[in-house]
């Protein structure tokens, strides 16, 4: 059975930049990766994707629209089973403070330290398997 | 004086009576008589029916040997010379230059006309009478006018004392006495102006000894115009002026001045007050414009920063994976049949095209720092004005500098030195932007000092100290690198924006400039720099304790 990572980013090369990096691990089916351009089409997929296949969600917190902070309570209330990692370029302490308040699992800051990520991902497959 | 003369008159011309009148307005009124006539009248219209009347109407001597025989010719004179019984009459105006003031008249009770040297001798009496009504009118209104100038004298608000050429109280007011309390006798026994002083010096009215001797001093020459202000022991300010005379002798005069120095105290201190408080209010409104202008420009800057991080972020993550992608490929290369010159030509371009992909790492690196940098300098707001721990927030500045600049070079070291004085304390400040400053100075140490190291090797040992020091309404701070130093030709620049020494991509040539904004324009305190080229750097920042307490501005402003 396949696994799911869903990445909400309204930046389109971000897609790009995710399968690059992950190629090997797409490549060797280690999981899939889903991107949705913003809040309400990653709460689409959220509910669509009823299974426990969707093991992790990586939200930008500034979009237009719905933002990623105002996203969080409501796709953790509709799937409480998956953790949500924000990704922002302001790391700073009241934001940090904000998205582990409204049940983000954690928060990494941009430019993206894949390293960390990879982590996260791998923590995620181990819990899933 | 006129009594004497009527009868002097009298006697010496053999009359019977002699009387004396004097105008007032139209009418005679007597004003001596000697002699056993009676005169029953004291007033008496001037008319021509009778001899002394017509004497004043006429402006001449009247002689009348028989009154009686002239009743037509003096119809009031004879019914009088009925009345009282006289007979002869002879009246001489009183003339004083053109005008009558009164009539000298003397009377028989016969008819005997007085002889040639009696009407002499009359007229004569008539003339020291005019001289002797003069006298006494002049007297009484010299006497008027000196009662006027009493009055005048005691009621005038100040005291006044006057000294005659020996510089003996010649005459005082009753202000003076009263002002200076002086007992009657004192002032009666005539006292000399030293003794006076004595009397009032031996009182404890001086105070001060100086001002006694100073006093004393000008007792010496009378002659001299002089002027002082004293304060007396109840705590009133007299004014004393001396003023020369010209027959030899001097005045005094005591104005009490306490209301005007109160008033004259009050409007400069009010003006004082209004001064300091514009100028307050000026500084005030500087540092408010200044403290806005650099969160302005804080917003401004890290708005700008975080649009360029977003994109800077793909460039700098697509080319290290694009490193990646070219090994890769290489790697998968090697598994393909190609022709040896096909192989090396595409490994040559795989090569450039790795060492393209490698300078747009290490530019957007470069970029990506002085985002961060751009970041630093323009954290959002300033926060909030409130006494904070100098010493704590240095000592909390070189550690987050340390840790900073290994963190970014693991084989960073730097032998730190701290001299902060205990009695250093709270200064009122915004925290946030001090730390600013202390950071950025220190990592400049921290640059310059390891930047030596690199260049002299070993045998050099990098160091940054920290000094504070309490200067009582001020505290300074000092922040000093064994670094190469500025030379003096760079020293003027080093505080405006965008000037730096440093190799591009490691400076924004901003850290200074808004180093100096927030100490100087912010803070109101100072920010110099002592620094010796291949010797050290010293940045000596002062800062007031309080707001309101600016320093003389120095620096650059």
């Amino acid at each position: 059975m396949s696994v799911y990572i869903l990445v909400v980013d309204d930046e389109p090369d971000v897609e790009a930049l995710f399968r690059q990096h992950f190629r090997r691990d797409l490549r060797a089916g280690r999981f899939l990766m889903e991107f949705a351009p913003s809040a309400h089409v990653a709460l689409q997929r959220a509910i669509e994707i009823r299974d426990a296949t969707l093991i992790l969600i990586l939200s930008d917190i500034n979009m237009p629209g719905m933002s990623g902070l105002e996203m969080l309570p409501i796709v953790r209330s509709a799937r409480p089973d998956v953790p949500v990692i924000m990704i922002t370029a302001y790391g700073d302490a009241e934001t940090k403070r904000k998205a582990l308040e409204n049940g983000a699992t954690n928060l990494l800051t941009k430019p993206i330290d894949f390293v960390a990520l990879r982590q996260e991902i791998d923590a995620r497959l181990e819990q899933a398997a | 004086m006129l009594d004497t003369l009527t009868e002097s008159a009298c006697r010496l011309c053999e009359a019977y009576d002699a009387a004396l009148f004097v105008r007032e307005g139209d009418f005679l009124r007597l004003g001596a008589h000697h002699g056993p006539i009676p005169i029953d009248f004291n007033k008496s219209e001037i008319s021509r029916q009778w001899v002394t009347g017509r004497s004043v109407v006429d402006c001449r001597s009247i002689h009348v040997h028989d009154l009686r025989a002239e009743a037509s010719e003096f119809p009031i004179g004879s019914d009088m010379a009925r009345r009282m019984g006289h007979r002869t009459i002879f009246a001489v105006p009183l003339m004083r230059k053109q005008e009558v003031i009164g009539s000298l008249v003397v009377r028989r009770t016969e008819v005997r006309p007085f002889t040639k040297q009696q009407i002499a001798l009359v007229e004569t009496f008539a003339d020291q009478a005019v001289i002797a009504i003069e006298n006494a009118r002049l007297l009484g209104e010299l006497r008027e006018r000196q009662a006027e100038l009493r009055t005048t004298f005691d009621n005038m608000g100040d005291g006044v004392a006057m000294f005659d050429a020996t510089a003996r109280l010649a005459a005082w007011n009753r202000n003076l006495q009263e002002m200076l309390d002086l007992p009657e006798a004192l002032l009666a026994a005539r006292p000399s102006l030293s003794e006076l002083f004595r009397y009032l010096a031996a009182r404890g009215e001086f105070g001060s000894a100086d001002l006694e001797a100073q006093l004393g001093r000008s007792l010496e020459d009378t002659r001299q115009e002089m002027r002082y202000e004293r304060t007396r022991p109840d705590g009133r300010v007299v004014e004393v002026r001396r003023n020369p005379v010209p027959d030899g002798g001097f005045v005094l005069i005591y104005a009490d001045i306490t209301e005007r120095k109160h008033a004259e105290e009050a409007i400069r201190a009010a003006r004082d007050a209004a001064e300091t408080a514009l100028r307050e209010l000026q500084t005030a409104q500087d540092r408010l414009v200044q403290t806005q202008k650099l969160a302005l420009l804080g917003q401004l800057t890290a708005g700008i920063a975080h649009e360029i991080k977003n994109p800077l972020n793909f460039v700098n993550n697509f080319s290290s994976l694009s490193v990646e992608l070219i090994d890769e490929l290489q790697e998968d290369l090697r598994r393909v049949r190609v022709d040896d010159k096909t192989r090396t030509e595409i490994s040559e371009l795989a090569d450039t095209l790795r060492d393209n992909l490698g300078k747009i790492v290490q530019h957007g690196k470069r970029a990506d720092s002085i985002v961060k940098n751009m970041l630093l300098h323009s954290r959002h707001g300033s926060g909030e004005r409130r006494p904070a721990d100098i010493n704590a927030l240095v000592e909390e500045s070189l550690n987050l500098a340390y840790h900073g600049a290994r963190a970014e070079k693991p084989g960073f070291n730097i032998t730190l030195e701290r001299d902060l004085d205990p009695t250093a304390a709270t200064v009122e400040m915004y925290p946030q932007e001090v730390t600013r400053v202390f950071l950025n100075l220190i990592s400049n140490g921290f640059y310059a000092a390891t930047k030596r190291k690199a260049a002299a090797g070993d045998g050099f040992e990098p160091t940054l100290r920290a000094t504070t020091r309490n200067l009582g309404g001020a505290i300074e701070i000092r922040i000093r690198d064994n670094g190469a130093g500025i030379p003096p030709e760079l020293k003027e620049s080093i505080f405006n924006p965008f000037f730096t020494t440093k190799p591009a991509g490691e400076g924004t040539g901003l850290g200074l400039s808004i180093c100096h904004d927030i100490i100087v324009k912010q803070h109101g305190g100072r920010i110099d720099v002592a620094t010796e080229p291949g010797a050290f750097t010293e940045f000596i920042i002062t800062l007031p304790r309080t707001a309101t307490a600016p320093l003389q501005t120095g620096g650059k402003s």
